[in-house]
């Protein structure tokens, strides 16, 4: 798999599926230990950032 | 593209990263403020969740859907081709430190406007956009330090590589941020 190094044995879009699942459980979950605050979408968002401002060398 | 940048071989780490967070707090703080002034929270919250699963099931899946939103617009090489190297720096700093102004391959950058409009208030908004474009400016500068001081020995198929890479990230991040968002509406909608 090249999307994320992945080499062989578990079909690609099962593995997507579980990612996606886990990532919005994550959210969720954090949101909810959170009482619903928006510290953790503020401090997803800051990864965001981060991560948007970085990864943009990257573009073709 | 960073890679394109010339900086200089001596460019001074701590003047660059200040030309790129400096414009990118100011405008970011202006957009806090701005996108605060209406009460517009709960149909930001609401945007937030749709944005983030639409973009993050497609960044994830790596199907082809809506582009991200943004501009296609680039800096004309004439506003830096013979330019002293400090008003290169500065003219870039100022025009990639927040972002707004060229092009954005990944969704991610229009969910912070969102979450920037779902502050519910000025004070905290600003507050919020203000670190937003701190980090981005930061590590737009970092991205640009790095190709600078390593010259770019990747091929194109390497870079598409890594941006897919960068894209799948990008997605399962929007989808963590629809499930924060989901929850803070089930609490406080």
């Amino acid at each position: 798999m090249a999307i994320l190094g992945w080499r062989e044995g578990i079909p690609l879009p099962l593995v997507k599926v579980a990612l996606a699942t886990c990532a919005l459980s994550a959210g969720l979950t954090a949101g909810w230990l959170a009482s619903g605050g928006l510290a953790v979408l503020a401090a997803t968002a800051g990864v965001v950032a981060v991560m948007n401002g970085y990864s943009k060398a990257y573009s073709p | 593209m960073a890679a394109d940048l010339s900086v200089g071989r001596k460019t001074r780490p701590l003047g660059l990263l200040a030309a790129y967070a400096a414009p990118a707090v100011a405008v970011w703080a202006l957009a806090g403020l701005l996108a605060n002034l209406a009460p517009i929270q709960p149909a930001a919250l609401g945007l937030t969740v749709a944005y983030g699963i639409y973009y993050g099931l497609i960044e994830t899946s790596g199907r082809p859907g809506l582009p991200a939103p943004g501009r296609t617009w680039q800096v004309p090489s004439q506003w830096v081709d013979n330019t002293p190297r400090w008003q290169r720096i500065l003219i870039w700093g100022a025009l990639l430190g927040p972002g707004f102004a060229t092009r954005n391959p990944y969704a991610g950058f229009g969910l912070l406007v969102l979450v920037v409009c779902s502050a519910g208030n000025i004070r905290l908004g600003v507050a919020l956009a203000t670190t937003l474009g701190l980090l981005h400016g930061l590590a737009r500068a970092a991205a640009l330090l790095r190709d600078s001081r390593h010259v770019a020995a990747t091929d194109y198929l390497d870079l598409v590589a890594r941006s897919m890479r960068w894209r799948t990230i990008d997605g399962l991040t929007l989808l963590a941020a629809a499930g924060a968002a989901t929850i803070t509406i089930v609490f406080h909608g």
